[in-house]
């Protein structure tokens, strides 16, 4: 049986961990807020965006081409991974992973390149078969992604589409935040462009519109934005979906710990109780005996 | 009166209610009054005037553009600065890096260096409102 001094040493050191667990659960819990605020932020450019380009899209002619819109081959894929730069997020980098290697073995007649967005997905892929050809690290430790880092890597993965016929589609796969305990990975086709439909609200109330330039003109221009906004609305849902998960995760793991102290205080001071038991039958009996 | 609604990625950067709004169009620069036809315009970057009760406020911003409707003016850019937070070293410097390179591609397609003059009208305009201040 473990003596006293020793119950007490683990007692501490499970403390220790739980004050650790404690102050995560509380740092997640304030960039959570920040990320969800950055999230509602930019909805409204991106609602916009999508109004125009909608309304846009019913104005310009059907044989309109640009390289982001026209289809391609079928046989070489280039990956988008977004996960976190840290672990101790539950399982949180674990999943977006597993989503994009099942999606990597669907697609194993393909040829797929990789490029990593955060520490994390890029460790995991380094390590086996899959080519990483461009990684982005540390963009999103506090709690926040910035516009330009999302238009950095938009820009470089629409030099290499537009430049490199040998990329036919490119896909994001990220973490879709839906509530501080859900989120779900989810793989979305970046370009070509899915056809922009246009609702049936949308074409009627913009109909009347004046264009300065020619509709076509705008909308090609209005593309790339439409990449850049994508990939920050990724990073956005992934930061939020990493603190969210890393909130419940360090949330349960200081439950936990707490439930060992009391488990472990309980033995403790069995142990104790047992101790003085054997130290007052000693003295019991060594005074019986003279 | 018309409502302006300057918005980028970021964030949400001016909602008011304003007299006027001039702003620079990949055509010129235009200026929108209340009651104005529907419009949808590009926008390139360069500084944006609007009034507000006889007081003219500036702002420099990206490209992007500008769509009107309603009597409300969305202006989606990637970046929209008053006066005061422009960081004029930095406009500087990136206004020297955007002229170094239109001058070592100067003979490339005028489409290539499509980027680059476009951060360059950004540096100028920049450091023009920062100067004017």
């Amino acid at each position: 049986m473990a003596s006293l001094l020793d119950m007490r040493r683990r007692i501490k050191s499970v403390k220790n961990t739980q004050q650790i667990t404690k102050a995560m659960k509380m740092v997640a819990a304030a960039k959570l807020k920040r990320a969800q605020d950055r999230v509602t932020a930019a909805r409204p450019y991106a609602k916009k965006m999508t109004e125009v380009l909608s309304a846009l899209s019913s104005n310009v002619a059907d044989e309109f081409s640009h390289p982001l819109l026209d289809a391609r081959g079928d046989g070489n894929y280039l990956v988008v991974l977004v996960t976190a730069d840290k672990g101790l997020a539950g399982g949180f980098n674990a999943n977006v992973i597993k989503a994009s290697q099942a999606f990597i073995k669907e697609n194993s007649d393909k040829s797929i390149d990789m490029v990593a967005v955060g520490r994390k997905g890029r460790d995991f892929f380094k390590r086996r078969q899959t080519t990483i050809s461009e990684e982005y690290l540390g963009l999103t430790g506090r709690g926040t992604a910035n516009y330009s880092d999302a238009a950095d890597i938009s820009a470089e993965i629409i030099k290499r589409f537009s430049e490199d016929e040998s990329i036919d589609k490119v896909f994001l796969v990220f973490t879709e935040f839906k509530t501080v305990l859900s989120q779900k990975p989810v793989i979305e086709q970046l370009l070509p462009i899915p056809k922009i439909e246009a609702s049936e609200e949308d074409a009627a109330a913009t109909a009347e519109y004046i264009y300065e330039q020619p509709a076509a003109e705008i909308f090609g221009k209005l593309l790339p934005k439409q990449v850049e906004t994508q990939i920050y609305r990724a990073m956005l849902e992934s930061v939020a979906s990493e603190q969210g998960s890393r909130m419940t995760a360090m949330d349960s793991a200081s439950k936990n710990a707490g439930e060992l102290i009391d488990s472990l205080t309980l033995n403790m001071n069995r142990i104790r109780q047992a101790a003085i038991t054997k130290e007052i039958i000693e003295v019991v009996s060594g005074a019986a005996a003279l | 009166m018309l409502r302006l609604e300057i918005v980028t990625p970021e964030k949400k950067v001016l909602d008011a209610e304003v007299d006027s709004v001039t702003v620079p169009t990949a055509s010129g620069e235009a200026g929108l009054l209340a009651n104005h036809a529907p419009v949808v315009s590009a926008m390139k970057p360069g500084i944006l005037t609007y009034a507000v009760k006889g007081s003219v406020e500036k702002m420099v911003v990206a490209g992007g553009f500008v769509e009107m409707n309603n009597n409300k003016v969305s202006v989606l850019t990637d970046s929209a600065e008053t006066a005061a937070e422009i960081d004029t070293e930095a406009a500087k410097a990136a206004r020297e890096s955007a002229e170094k390179e239109l001058a070592a591609n100067a003979s490339s397609a005028i489409e290539l260096t499509d980027v680059t003059r476009e951060q360059l009208e950004a540096a100028n305009a920049r450091i023009q409102l920062a100067a004017g201040k």
